[in-house]
Order: structure tokens, then sequence, then C-alpha cells
């Protein structure tokens, strides 16, 4: 199978393509598809092709690398600040966004730092806070996390972010955040759902926020209105289980991505990770990627295409 | 000369005292004390002992009716690349390997006209390789009598051959703790059957066994699964060690997708909801506590008390640090604790052992060890530490640190950090402490102390003690390697400071303390030293961070792990480092 640039992920780099993106298709489409390269990666110097590094374990947070030979990289002194962060998406205009994610301990993830989304300028590079998520009052070790997972829906400008903060073993408080990237208010959110990984698709029955739950291996998913905000008047929907697919696991979803190979047929990439509520730093794990044709019922989900991350 | 052994207990015993659940919330079990006596077990045992025996390891299907599946499986078991993959590739032992399944190849086996298979008559023969966790997938032209195509693919289980079903269902059907957990629920229920009657529900169909995972050990699992009214019995057998790996109760027919039960899942949740969301106690040998595994500080023991006098408050290794010399400041900050809901990065799979110390067939004291690891242990970077607290009949009670390896080098220092919350004493107010330097001198501030050779310590084994107005007390006695356990010696760090009752210095989980990295006492025990403050007139907190270097050269292995070939599967052979003071009462 072969997967256009946009969309292809070597581990943990992703590729900054100039999106020459194209609908998937008539049925169903990604709503993430207007990223452009950060205008800062030319003014440093650095020469394309490039990739963001989020999962260094010595440098913690983001890094631009290069993907030629020379394989130089860039990190600004601001950047520190997120201690260990989740993949990133960027905007019309090249701007990155980012959340924390605690790994190995919370020294550089401090508990009261886990629950923001942190924006990289494209013009200048510059890190900055750029929305505080609501600080729940619970917060202690018990539960480490707060902000999971980060996305885009071009057609609303809103980002999407999923966040676990203040959940606990016997109630579920996490929620789904939508916020406007202009103006930087937090506009809907969903019910009380723990989301490790989201992504939002259009479908014909309208827009879809697609998440991995964090206390299963399932995917479900929750329709949207037409702005983009939650419709809680509809139940979630279950829509399959890595545990239920052949050689799958007991992993959760930590990423979502759709996409067309060239033949023009769509695919959803699910990548897992494990996720129990606690920190984790197990080196050689072996984490892998589901490939899903996406039914055209958007139900009847066959086996997939398992391949290593 | 103290001699520490683990008595038997049988199965049935063991389980009966695990039962710690309420029959109504619907059992969850994970335990490594299962033991089936299915005599299916001792058969199929036979069988591998004679192919791990005999030139060509993998153990073949004989129940095929099929003259070409047959014929299919000769020539797969005659090439040499399968023969080849049966043997462990440096050491050269027979690995445990068997046939799964014969059958003419499918469409989607030989997809696409350049398949070799594309007109021909092919069959697809599966070996399950329990060494690697692997399926090998061969694709065999029958007319030319040849293997054109070979797939392997790691962490990958194939359908299980009708040898392996009715094993695991013979397994489970004579596991003790399986028949006395369905009794259990039967009585609940007011259902008059007994439990040996009851058989897994459609048990000549598929769908009596249900997939499932063993994902931590890398086990080949299935689930018989017995239905009783609204719930079922899932069985975890593992076809690997041959034994039962858990037990959990789920209900039928609700709506969502249907459950899944596997080893991680029911591990996390059987550790969760028995030791960390709940605080048990025990009384024994003279002793009582209660214990609980914490979100990052370990094994927590509590309220400690010998002949109903309180001896400690607390007792933790609330870090452990690990060092390389190979490279500065290189190493980690492990943090132990809760599968779930916790800031621990080595986490607890199973419950704590409790077991009796016995000294020539005697029961002397007893032991309580949690052990916590990484999933991936014991490859590279990925650790196993081990949690023990011994408690004597004579009164002495000793906290043990035990790590089984095995780091990223064999460069390593461990230092975990231990914390321990004397009680008051039994007389008088408050502990005086004393530090042995010919003789013994009050230590009146808070300070910290390099535990010196055998030779500076009292008697050869005392480097300090706590005593109260009656000279009773506690001596502490560092490990110089004393104690016969394998451990080479503490070389401690030894700190002693104020229990504040209106300050948390550590007394709750704390997310790291101090870094890594440091070789000198600066381990972070010393944050809370400064400013010193006088020791006199109040309770007492002992740190204690020995420092342990890791060997990983043949014979002197020490906080060590290597994997093994034994009986054809894979073993981990542990070469564990022990450190930790005894605490000896001064005898009048």
């Amino acid at each position: 199978m072969t997967i256009k640039p946009f969309t292809l992920f070597l581990g943990s780099l992703s590729y900054l393509a100039l999106a020459g993106i194209t609908p998937v298709n008539a049925q169903v489409s990604n709503t993430y598809n207007c990223a452009r390269m950060p205008l800062f990666i030319s003014k440093v110097g650095l020469q394309q092709p490039v990739a963001i590094d989020t999962k260094r374990l010595d440098l913690p947070g983001v890094t631009i690398k290069e993907l030629s030979a020379k394989k130089r990289s860039y990190r600004h002194q601001t950047w520190r600040i997120t201690g260990h962060v989740s993949s990133t998406v960027r905007d019309g205009l090249g701007n990155i966004y980012v959340v924390p994610v605690p790994s190995i301990s919370l020294d550089i993830n401090p508990i009261e730092r886990n629950n923001v989304v942190y924006k990289i300028a494209s013009e200048t590079g510059l890190m900055e806070k750029f929305v505080q998520l609501p600080k729940p009052s619970n917060l202690d070790q018990s539960n480490p996390f707060g902000t999971m997972s980060i996305s885009l829906d071009c057609s609303t400008n809103s980002l999407y972010v999923a966040s676990v903060a203040g959940s606990t073993p016997a109630q579920v408080n996490g929620r789904v955040y939508q916020i406007d990237i202009k103006t930087k208010q937090i506009i809907s959110k969903s019910a009380p759902i723990d989301a490790v990984g989201v992504a939002v698709a259009d479908t014909p029955s309208g827009k879809r926020l697609y998440y991995g739950d964090a206390r299963s291996s399932s995917l479900y998913s929750i329709a949207l209105n037409q702005d983009g905000s939650f419709d809680r008047s509809q139940q979630k929907r279950y829509e399959l289980s890595l545990l239920h697919v052949k050689n799958g696991d007991s992993t959760q979803i930590r990423k979502i991505n759709f996409f067309n190979d060239q033949a023009g047929k769509l695919w959803m990439r699910l990548s897992d990770t494990e996720f129990s509520f606690r920190l984790a730093a197990e080196t050689n794990r072996q984490y892998k990627n589901y490939d899903f044709a996406v039914p055209f019922d958007l139900k009847s989900w066959a086996d997939p295409v398992i391949s290593n991350q | 000369m103290l001699s520490m052994s683990v008595a038997a207990q049988t199965s049935a015993n063991r389980y009966a005292s695990a039962q710690t659940f309420d029959p109504a919330e619907l059992a969850l079990v994970a335990s490594a004390f299962f033991d089936s006596t299915a005599p299916e077990k001792q058969n199929y045992r036979k069988l591998l002992e004679q192919a791990l025996e005999s030139d060509s390891p993998i153990l073949a299907l004989d129940s095929l009716d099929d003259s070409k599946a047959k014929k299919a499986q000769e020539i797969v078991l005659a090439d040499e690349r399968i023969q080849q993959s049966a043997f462990e590739p440096s050491s050269k032992q027979a690995l445990r390997s068997e046939v799964m399944s014969v059958k003419p190849a499918l469409p989607g086996d030989r997809p696409g006209s350049n398949s070799p298979c594309w007109e021909k008559d092919c069959y697809r023969v599966d070996i399950y390789n329990f060494f690697f966790n692997a399926t090998i997938s061969s694709l065999v032209d029958i007319e030319a009598g040849a293997v054109v195509a070979i797939n392997s693919m790691s962490q990958s289980q194939p359908e299980l051959s009708d040898r392996l079903k009715t094993l695991a269902v013979a397994i489970a059907k004579h596991e003790p703790a399986v028949q006395v957990e369905m009794q259990r629920y039967l009585e609940f229920i007011g259902d008059a059957r007994r439990a040996e009657n009851v058989t897994p529900l459609m048990v000549d169909t598929k769908s009596s066994l249900k997939d499932t995972l063993c994902e931590r050990s890398r086990h080949l699992c299935v689930a018989p699964t017995y239905v009783l009214g609204d719930k079922a019995m899932w069985v975890i057998v593992d076809l690997t060690d041959m034994k039962v790996a858990g037990l959990r109760w789920t209900d039928v027919g609700s709506s969502g997708p249907p459950p899944i039960v596997t080893e991680r899942i029911l591990e996390n949740e059987f550790v969760f909801k028995n030791f960390c969301e709940k605080v048990n106690q025990i009384d024994r040998n003279g002793w009582s506590f209660d214990y609980h595994i914490t979100s990052s500080d370990g094994l927590r023991i509590g309220a400690a008390k010998y002949q109903s006098v309180p001896v400690f408050d607390s007792a933790k290794v609330v870090d452990w640090h690990v060092s390389y010399s190979a490279k500065d400041k290189f190493g980690y900050s492990d943090a132990t604790g809760c599968p779930m809901f916790s800031s621990a990065v080595v986490v607890a799979f199973d419950e704590p052992d409790i077991e009796p110390i016995l000294e020539d067939g005697k029961e002397i004291g007893f032991f309580i060890s949690q052990e916590f690891q990484q999933q991936s242990w014991p490859s590279p970077c990925n650790y196993r530490y081990e949690e023990r607290y011994e408690f004597y009949n004579d009164g002495r009670y000793r906290t043990a640190m035990v790590g089984h390896g095995r780091g990223c080098g064999s460069n390593g220092t461990y230092r975990p950090v231990l914390r321990l919350d004397f009680a008051a004493p039994q007389k008088g107010d408050s502990y005086n402490v004393e530090q042995w330097s010919e003789k013994w001198q009050a230590v009146t501030q808070e300070a910290w102390f390099a535990q010196g050779p055998r030779s500076s310590l009292s008697s050869e084994r005392f480097s300090h003690r706590l005593v109260d107005e009656d000279q009773g007390g506690y001596l502490i006695e560092p490990s110089s390697g004393q104690f016969n356990d394998g451990g080479r010696g503490d070389n401690a760090f030894i700190y002693f400071t104020v229990n504040h009752p209106d300050k948390d210095e550590g007394r709750t989980d704390l997310v790291t303390l101090g870094s890594c990295c440091n070789t000198n006492f600066e381990q972070g025990p010393e944050k809370f030293l400064q400013p010193a403050e006088p020791l006199t007139g109040e309770q007492i907190t002992l740190w204690y961070v020995p420092q342990i270097s890791n060997d990983g050269r043949k014979g002197s292995e020490y906080c060590w792990a290597e994997n093994q070939v034994v009986d054809g599967v894979l073993k981990t052979k542990t070469w564990p480092c022990v450190a930790g003071p005894m605490f000896v009462p001064i005898k009048e």
C-alpha cells in the first residue's frame, strides 16, 4: 500500500510537506487538509524536507529535523516549556499546535502544567501558551495526565483537544474541547469521555469526531454539528476494537488518520500505545499501525493491515 | 546461619487464602498460583519431550485425514529452512514448535497471478514457535513436492490445533480454583448443581474457546468460557506454561462490544482493586501491619507492631535511582507503583507474595514481597524490582530492596531510596539516635552518614541505634554481605531527619526525589537536612540509600537477567542483588 506523503509517518516523525491536499473521496473526507509549512523553517536555514520529532526521550518536546543527509535539527529555546508532548498539528498559516503528555516522570511535566495547548508561531518560531484548559480540583499523582492529543478541522478552524484531567478510576471526567484558533476561545466541549487520540472526518451524515477510548481498545465516534460544535443530543457510537481484530492488542488508540492511497481508496490508520493512566517509559516496546479500509457504510470494519510503527 | 526458603503450598489452599473479594462483585483473580493437574497435560508433556529430544523438534499434527494434508505436513517438516526455525540460532537448542493447521490454500493465501500457487494445488501449513511467539506459514505445492513460500510473523499466533483446544479445556476443567470459584457462584445464585458437573458451554464448538491475549508473558493463551445464567467465567489458559493464568466473570449479553479478558487487563484490574484501592491488614508471627501498593512509592507498610507495640509507622521505597558510569548523568529515576492511575513507570503485575521464612525447617518469621516490572524486561533498559519486608519471630525486621536487572549496561549503579518513619518508643516521647564511632555517640541534629567498612561497625554489625529512656530500642545493621541472600553489601548513605507531624516531607507519595545520577550523598533526602534541625525530642525518619553495582560478567552476575531456552520455551534467569538493613531489638 502506498500512502500519500502528507499522511506518511516514520515512527514518531511526521513529514512537513506542502499541502497538496486532495479530499479523500465523495463519501468521507479528511478535515485536516490545510497544514502549511511554518515560515520560520526556511528562516533558520533548515533544508527541506523536514520532520517534527516529538518522541525524543533525551530532548523532550518538539524538535525539527532535516531528513536530508545533513540531518541537522532545530529547537527554539522557548520549546522546552512543554516537557514531553503528543504529536502536533499545523494550521493553514503554518502555526504548530502541541499539547503536553507526561512520560517517564513528572519532573519535566508537572501536573499543574499538563492541561495546556501551546502554539509555535509560524513567523517567529516562538512558543507561547495558547489556551489553558479548565483545571479540575482533584489534580494528584493518581492521574498525572491532562491533555492527550490534538486534531484540527480546517473547515471550521477548530482545534479539538482531548483531555483526561481529573478523571478517576471510578469517574470519567475527561472532555474533548473545541477551540477556535482565531479567538483562542473554547467554543464547546463533549460530554464526559476519556479520549487518547482524536480526529475529525466529514461523513455523508455530517461531521464526526473519532476517538480512541482511554479505558479500552475501542474506537468510538460522536456527532458534531456543521460548525464543529458537539451535538450532545446523540449518543457516542462504537466503531471497532483493536482487541477484536486478528493479532490485535489490548492497547489504546493514540492517533487516528484518514488518508487515500494512490488508487484513491480511503483508509483509516490507527496507531496504538499502552495507556492505563500511568507513566510509561519502556524501551524496545513495539507498537503497531492498523490500517482499516473505510467501509462504505462506515460501520462494517474488516480486518486491518497491521504493521509495526 | 540463616537459610531462607519458601514453603510450598497447595494451589487450593493458596487460592482459598486469596478470596478477598465479595462474591456479589464477581470474581477477579490473576495470579501465578494456579496448578491444574489435567492428565491431558502429562500426555502432552511426554509428546513434547520426545519431540525436543529428537532431531526434528517440531511437533506434527497426528490427526490429519486428508492425504494431501499429510503430504503437505511431511514436505514442510522436511524443509531445511523450517527445521532451522526450530532451533535457537546461537545455542542451537531445540525450540518448542508445533504444527497448528494444514489446510488447502485459500485465495487469500495466494493473492495475485504472481503467486506460486495461483493455479496450483497448494496447501498452507501454520507452525507456531513458542519461544519466539511467532507464526511460520508455509505454502506447499503438492504436485511439485516443494515449499514455495514461507512467511514468518513475529508476535503472531495462529488458530489453535484441535490437540491444543482439547488441552486448554482440560487444564481449565482440572484447575481447583475454577471449581472453587464456580461452586461459589452456583451457590450465590442458588443453583443446586455441583461445579464438577458444569462444562464450558458449547464446548464442542469454537465459541466456547474465546480468543485472548497474554500480552505481558507473550505466551499462547486461549480462554475456555463457562456460561452460567447471565454471567460468563473466562478461564485464561496459558498454553506455553500449561496452566491457568487467571479467572474473570463477565456479563453476558450486555450492550456494546463483547468483552474480551486478557492477561494484562485482568492483572491490572486485580492488582488495582485489591492492593491499590484497598489497604490490607496482616496479623502473623507476633507482627501486625497494614499494606498497600502506592501510586509511586512502591509497596507501603504502615502501622507495624510487634507484640502489639508500635515499631514503625511507615516504610516504603520512594525511588530507584539508576546511573551508568559510561556516560555522565545518564540514568533513570524509576518510581514503582500501581499499574493503573499512578505516576509509576515500573509497576506491579501481581499481588504481594507473603511467605514464611524457614531456618533448619523451622518457621522463624515471614516476609511480604512485591515485584514491579516493565513489560519489556529483561530487554535492555527495562527493569524489574522487588521490595521485600521481612519480619522475624524474635522482633527483628528487615527492609530489603532487590534489583533483577537488566538495565542499560553492566556499568550501572542502583540506589533505591528507602524512607522509614519510626513509631514513638515504648518508653519516653522519642528515640535518641546514636552512631557507632568506637563507642556510641549521640546524633543530636539531622545528619547523613556513609556506611563504613565492617570493622568500623559495633560488633562488626551495627552502624546506628535508636534508644529510648529505658535503653530499649533498635540497632541498625546495614548489609555487609552477612545476610546469606547473595547480597554483596550496601555501601549505603544513611540519613536521619525529623518526622514533622505538620509538614509532609515524603509521608505522602513523592513524585521523584533527587537526581538519578548523583554518585554522592545527594540522593534526595539531603534536601530535608537543610537547615539541620535538632533530633532530640522529635520523631525520627530514616532514609537509607544502598549503592549496588551491577555486574554482567559470566560467573559473577549481579542485578542481572538473561533469557534462556528451558524446555524449548523462553525463560528468564535472574541474578538478584539484595540490599537493605536489618533492625534488631536492643536486648537488656
